[in-house]
């Protein structure tokens, strides 16, 4: 392994990547717009959903004088920003707007509700413990999920104001994310993405481009050895990939408010070995293309698969059982379940150990197999 | 660097002794044979697929012969060894398109292990040599066909190697460039350097010390243009190739 040679090929690389206004903006301006795209479509954040309410309840007087209604406090502690209430004269006319599609759920507080609910709470016979009724549209499951989120911590809320709350769920003291919003969780899922698929679509069509222009041969034919020119690659591609993630991590901070709890340079070392893997898996799927356009064929092979299975957008626990296996399977997985170990939970080296022998391991195979690959191409 | 095959006290700068190579049911050489010594200017002459840049590769190590015996400066193929003493200009330009000529040549200075010291000097002189000593900062996919060409052949030339081997490198070139082209082998030749090179030009071949015609992946005849051109009878090397493809194909001794 000669250093000076194999600098050579990394300098190269960088070289003809700054030179190529094409392949700048694909490794810069396109995960800086999937960033933008998915934080924005998958924030979680669902707003200004029309909720049809009918609210029945009549105001009870207590013995202290002050006048309540569960009923109208529930209405008022609903989260606006993400419901838009919608007061209607009926419940009928409630669940007709959402036939009519005009509100994704009908709220029906019933006539009586808090003396229902004190007559309940004081054992009264016969009293049966009154009901809000949800009428959801459950077309879209994220949408409903939001307004039943949303509706039972208003409730939770209207009855903790009257101090009669049985139990409570104290959640804000988290082990881990304390102040963690979508972000966090989907930056280290886009920047994996990114890495992986920008590295492996410049590595496949220009290593193509290398046997295609005779430029391969050329360094067949001198005494750079094929050991060489992939780790050359490598070096190049982590420096890339460092240069994307930096730019990545800026932007989150800056656009999402992203936290980062633990250390910057671990998360880099790791999509730096994330590099190194992709890169020499895309020097080997380059052998068996003949063209460009062959090669960027690959590319869906590669995309859905990481997509779907390495835990990017929804985590790896949301993948049927039988898939799961699969998931440890393709190299993304590690990095992004690495990612959220360290920038979300701070864990160190002693916790994600893991994460970086593994995504090694894939680096360490990727690169034999490519060194092997070239040696073949000359039988 | 002496080893079999040795002409005199020098190894040959190239050798190929009966070397076979097939890929799948297609024969590309068939006991290929030849030598370039040091100093000459060697020309294999041959139509398209006889099997020219099959030889070449399998010289370069590039390819593994079937059998038969590839030796540069008496170093076996792959030669590993030797390797930094041949500049290899590949039928295709093979330079990097987003890459400046000057940085080209610099990936090929630090591969050949050139002294950063000397790559100025060195890098000034093939570009003055090849005629591009204004082009050495502009990008390679910005030069013309025939400027390309030419800055193929200064990556090859860039550590001074003892041993050029050109695989058609005037193709689609223009006659003037062509001319230019010769004219430097002919300095190059004229301070020891040795020169493999292939074409289907047969005015080229004239300016090469010796000649050899190959066709379908062996060599019908060889020796100095003069003396192929009387052992046919004929007036052109075109037409002495055709003669000794009738005559070997008549069983004839060529």
């Amino acid at each position: 392994m000669n250093r000076r040679r194999t600098i050579a090929i990394t300098r190269r690389v960088l070289r003809g990547v700054k030179h190529d206004r094409r392949s700048m903006g694909l490794m810069v301006v396109a995960p800086m717009m999937a960033m933008f795209v998915f934080g924005i479509a998958f924030s979680g954040d669902v707003t200004d959903v029309p909720l049809a309410v009918f609210q029945a309840d009549e105001p009870v007087t207590l013995p202290n004088n002050t006048t309540v209604s569960l009923g109208a406090s529930i209405v008022g502690h609903i989260d606006t920003h993400v419901l838009r209430v919608v007061p209607v004269a009926s419940a009928a006319d409630a669940v007709a707007m959402v036939e009519r599609g005009e509100a994704r759920a009908a709220l029906i507080i019933p006539q009586n509700f808090t003396s229902d609910v004190f007559a309940s709470l004081a054992g009264a016979p016969g009293a049966e413990a009154p009901a809000v009724e949800l009428r959801l549209d459950r077309s879209n499951v994220n949408v409903a999920a939001t307004i039943g989120r949303v509706v039972a911590e208003a409730m939770r809320a209207a009855v903790e104001e009257f101090g009669r709350a049985p139990v409570t769920l104290d959640d804000s003291q988290a082990v881990y994310g304390k102040d963690a919003k979508f972000a966090d969780f989907f930056i280290p899922g886009v920047m994996t993405f990114a890495v992986f698929l920008i590295t492996n679509l410049l590595t496949i069509t220009g290593f193509v481009q290398e046997r295609l222009s005779g430029t391969l041969d050329r360094l067949g034919a001198s005494p750079l050895t094929a050991g060489e020119i992939v780790l050359g690659y490598g070096l190049a591609y982590s420096v890339m990939a460092l240069v994307q993630a930096a730019i990545l991590l800026a932007v989150a901070i800056l656009a999402f408010q992203i936290t980062i709890v633990g250390s910057i340079a671990l998360a880099f070392a790791l999509i730096a070995l994330l590099a190194i893997a992709s890169q020499a898996l895309g020097i080997l799927l380059s052998a068996a293309a003949r063209t460009e356009a062959q090669a960027v064929q690959f590319i869906p092979f590669l995309v859905f698969p990481v997509f779907l299975l390495s835990g990017i957008f929804w985590p790896v626990e949301a993948i049927p059982p039988e898939l799961r296996p699969f998931s440890w399977a393709v190299p993304p997985t590690y990095a992004v379940e690495g990612l959220r170990d360290i920038m979300v939970r701070g864990w160190g080296l002693e916790h994600v150990w893991w994460a970086f022998a593994a995504l090694g391991g894939f680096a360490a195979l990727f690169i034999l197999l490519a060194r092997f690959s070239l040696l073949r191409s000359r039988e | 660097m002496d080893g079999p095959g040795a002409r005199g006290a020098a190894a040959p700068a190239a050798l190929l002794e009966d070397v076979h190579k097939s890929f799948g049911a297609v024969k590309a050489l068939a006991g290929l044979t030849l030598h370039v010594d040091p100093g000459e200017v060697y020309g294999f002459l041959g139509p398209n697929g006889a099997g020219k840049t099959t030889a070449i590769r399998a010289l370069l190590g590039l390819t593994r012969p079937d059998s038969g015996r590839a030796q540069v400066f008496g170093v076996d193929s792959p030669p590993r060894a030797a390797i930094s003493r041949v500049g290899f200009v590949p039928q295709e330009p093979a330079l990097y398109r987003d890459l400046t000529v000057t940085e080209n040549l610099e990936l090929f200075a630090d591969v050949f292990a050139v002294p950063r010291s000397r790559f100025e000097e060195r890098s000034s002189d093939v570009l003055k040599f090849v005629n591009l000593a204004e082009n050495a900062d502009s990008l390679v996919r910005e030069l013309s066909g025939g400027m390309v060409r030419r800055a193929s052949l200064a990556a090859a030339m860039v550590h001074d190697p003892d041993l050029l081997v050109l695989d058609e490198p005037t193709v689609g070139v223009d006659p003037e460039l062509r001319a230019a082209f010769w004219d430097e082998f002919e300095v190059l030749k004229g301070r020891g350097k040795s020169i493999l090179i292939t074409t289907h030009y047969v005015e080229e071949a004239h300016r090469c010390d010796r000649i050899g015609f190959v066709r379908r992946g062996a060599i019908v005849a060889e020796g100095t243009p003069g003396e192929l051109l009387q052992r046919a009878g004929a007036s052109t090397l075109e037409e002495a190739f055709l003669a000794f493809v009738r005559r070997r194909a008549e069983g004839g001794a060529p």
